[in-house]
């Protein structure tokens, strides 16, 4: 085992052909270069692109939101009940927006079970859909802890995220729907 | 005079086995956070959860296992290649010791939660300093070595070795820069868009002279060594040596594409790019042409094998790379599965292939011997070749089906998957197979690590090197 070093010396130079460069090699690089002295001319100074032109041109162009603002009926109860495309909407936007707290079922995770009998803030469309614009800051907080066990934290206005108030309302229709104990009026 | 040069061999040993340790550590981590990412239950305690052990699996593999490989390859190949002695035996076990003193700190503190969120950079200063001091260690002692020589003529290898010695030196010092409150905290000099530019100044960098500059020096030492062939072409050497680094540094701003970067910025990133396609596969060339002298042999030798199959997936991840850095593209493929299908290609095919080739190359040579088992090795190739192959091709499906989603609207222009959770459900199956793929090249690694383990047990029985060249006998 003494002799495992010196045995192996392993140091023949190793040959290099002066060897030739494959023109369809050095086309590729030419190519690539020449492409990079004239793309930004073209696409920057003659087409004037950037990335804030291009978002402008795509809000421009892009497929409209046509929406009519609804709001709360006289009675407080919510337009959208019972509305089926409402509320097949209203459950895509719950994934979207809310499920990440209140987990795709809506059974709770990280804000309260919302398919329950149980209601901390209310339980009328009227009181929730002023809640849900209005988030709950850390001291109108009423869990004790969240339902997988940490402590308790604020739910931002409208979950965070930028979607209107007729939105929220196709959003609490579906919830009327899953869970009757949420009931229509002030 | 050639006789009397004592090679250290002692130092190339520790660190192959290095290469093996860190290796398994790393992959088994990368293994368990691609399993989270499917089964989110198993983040089983804060220390253990997907945020932590993915920096171990980044820092692990690059740092722990290639850098382990590039150490090795250096500390044998450059004294042989210019025929003098390692200048300081002793400074390179301080290299050693402090190096692995490095990945250990590293994996704990990553454990702990102490990060600086910097991908690549992760390691919180004093770390930082650590590695500074051992990379300077090796700088000296390279250089020293260096100015020793006795043999003139500085082989392709040697460049690639100091263009990696030099860079990662830069780029390391400055973009880790940052004002300590605290032991295992600290901020960054920069802020902004700033901050963002140098992180991936140095992020692109690290790739371009960790995992390629390197590896390039690997492929251009035991290629030749192995198959005792001639490289095929030094003219191409010098082109592609000389364009590779000079274009390289300015690449680092495709990272972020359609972000504050300024667009004039952005598109220098993207046309950098591009023109890599050429330096790039200059390498490949050279590496294919000179393989093709020794055609005949691929189908015996299991080393050549590797090279061959590392060589291709070099080819085609830069040539994917260029294409993913025009914006276009880019706004698809970024932040999706498809990046990690491009970094695993990179990854587990050059990265690794180079690496393999090396330790069946070096292990003989170190312990004295022939290797244990020509035929594990051969399966250890083939293991290994599908696991790549499914990781791939599952990630690449993944990412493209998860831009597509992320970008789909309806007619009244409303996200068509409003629910990321959706996405992710669709993605299950993909990040299945990648995970499988992963256990399968794990599996073949370990088959390297049994087949290694059993060639030291006849250390210094002898050991007769193979001629590969086309028309002498096997
Ligand atoms: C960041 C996490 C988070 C998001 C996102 C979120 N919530 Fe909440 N939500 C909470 C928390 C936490 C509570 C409980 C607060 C408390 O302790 O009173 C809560 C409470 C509620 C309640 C009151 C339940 C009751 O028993 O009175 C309703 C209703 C509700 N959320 C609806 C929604 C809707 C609708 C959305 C989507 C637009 C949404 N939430 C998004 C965290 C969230
Ligand atoms: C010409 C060569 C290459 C170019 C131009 C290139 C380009 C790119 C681009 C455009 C991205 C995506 C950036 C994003 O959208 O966030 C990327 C990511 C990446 N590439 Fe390459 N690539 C090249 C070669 C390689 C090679 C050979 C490897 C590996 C050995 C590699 C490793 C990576 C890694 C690790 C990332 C992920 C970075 C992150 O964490 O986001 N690349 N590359
Ligand atoms: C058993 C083999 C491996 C498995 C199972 C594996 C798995 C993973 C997983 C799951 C991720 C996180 C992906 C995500 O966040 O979406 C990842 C990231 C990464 N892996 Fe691996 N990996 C393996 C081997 C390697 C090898 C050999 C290398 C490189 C030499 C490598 C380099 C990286 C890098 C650089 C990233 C970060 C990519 C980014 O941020 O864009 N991995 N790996």
């Amino acid at each position: 085992m003494g002799t495992i070093n010196e045995e192996v010396k392993d140091d023949e130079p190793i040959k290099d052909e002066p060897g030739w460069l494959p023109g369809w090699w050095m086309g590729i690089f030419y190519f690539t270069i020449a492409f990079s002295l004239f793309f930004p001319v073209y696409y920057h100074l003659m087409q004037g692109w950037s990335q804030e032109n291009q978002y402008m041109e795509q809000v421009k162009t892009g497929p409209k939101v046509e929406e009519t603002a609804v709001t709360l009926k006289a009675d407080g109860s919510n337009p959208f009940r019972g509305d089926s495309a409402a509320v097949s909407e209203g459950q895509k936007l719950f994934m979207m927006t809310c499920a990440a707290c209140h987990k795709p079922d809506g059974t709770g995770m990280i804000g309260p079970n919302l398919m329950d009998g149980e209601w901390l803030h209310g339980n009328t469309d009227s009181v929730i859909y002023n809640l849900v614009l209005t988030g709950i800051p850390q001291e109108k907080l009423k869990q004790k802890k969240s339902p997988i066990g940490g402590p308790s934290s604020p739910m931002p206005p409208k979950g965070g995220a930028p979607i209107s108030d007729t939105k929220v309302l196709k959003i609490l229709a579906w919830l009327s729907q899953k869970n009757t104990t949420l009931l229509a009026g002030k | 005079m050639n006789d009397k040069i004592e090679y250290d061999n002692q130092i190339v040993r520790m660190f192959v086995i290095c290469i093996l340790l860190w290796g398994v550590v790393a992959m088994l981590m990368g293994i368990i956070v691609a399993f989270q990412m499917i089964f989110p239950s198993w983040n089983f305690h804060p220390w253990l959860s997907f945020g932590r052990l993915r920096p171990i699996h980044t820092n692990g593999i690059i740092f722990g296992f290639t850098g382990s490989a590039i150490f090795a390859t250096i500390y044998y190949s450059v004294p042989r290649l210019l025929k003098t002695p390692l200048w300081s035996s002793s400074m390179a076990r301080v290299h050693f010791w402090l190096y692995n003193l490095t990945i250990v700190l590293a994996a704990l503190s990553l454990m702990a939660g102490y990060t600086q969120s910097k991908e690549y950079a992760e390691l919180e200063w004093p770390i930082d300093i650590l590695v500074v001091v051992w990379w300077l260690l090796l700088a000296i002692n390279f250089f020293m070595t260096m100015k020793n020589r006795t043999e003139k003529h500085i082989y392709v290898a040697v460049w690639f070795f100091v263009a990696t010695i030099i860079t990662v030196a830069v780029l390391y010092l400055v973009n880790n820069l940052a004002i300590p409150v605290g032991l295992t905290k600290s901020y960054s000099i920069y802020s902004g868009v700033v901050d963002a530019n140098i992180h991936w100044w140095y992020g692109h960098n690290a790739v371009a002279f960790f995992l390629t500059t390197p590896l390039l020096a690997m492929m251009y030492y035991y290629l030749p060594k192995h198959t005792r062939l001639p490289i095929f072409s030094h003219r191409i050497s010098i082109v592609h040596f000389w364009s590779l680094i000079f274009i390289y540094i300015w690449a680092g701003p495709h990272h972020l594409l359609y972000s504050p970067t300024p667009n004039w910025l952005q598109t220098v990133g993207m046309l950098f790019s591009l023109m890599l396609i050429a330096p790039s596969w200059g390498g490949m060339l050279n590496g294919f042409l000179t393989l093709t002298q020794a055609k005949e042999k691929i189908k015996t030798d299991a080393t050549l094998k590797f090279i061959l199959v590392s060589l291709t997936f070099y080819g085609m991840s830069t040539l994917e790379g260029p294409i993913m850095a025009i914006r276009e593209v880019n706004s698809l493929s970024h932040f999706t599965d498809w990046t990690i299908a491009h970094v695993h290609a990179g990854g587990l095919g050059w990265v690794h292939g180079i690496c393999a080739a090396a330790v069946y190359y070096l292990v003989p040579r170190l312990w004295n011997t022939n290797l244990h088992s020509e035929k594990l090795a051969e399966t250890h190739f083939w293991v290994s070749t599908v696991g790549i192959l499914l990781y791939v091709v599952s990630m690449w499906v993944s990412g493209v089906a998860e831009g597509l989603m992320w970008r789909a609207v309806d007619a009244s222009g409303s996200l068509q998957y409003p629910s990321w959770v959706e996405i992710v459900n669709e993605l299950f199956p993909y990040r299945l197979v990648r995970a499988l793929g992963g256990v399968l090249f794990l599996s073949g690694f370990v088959i390297m690590v049994v087949n290694i383990i059993k060639t030291t047990k006849t250390a210094g029985s002898g050991f007769n090197p193979v001629d590969l060249r086309e028309g002498s006998k096997a």
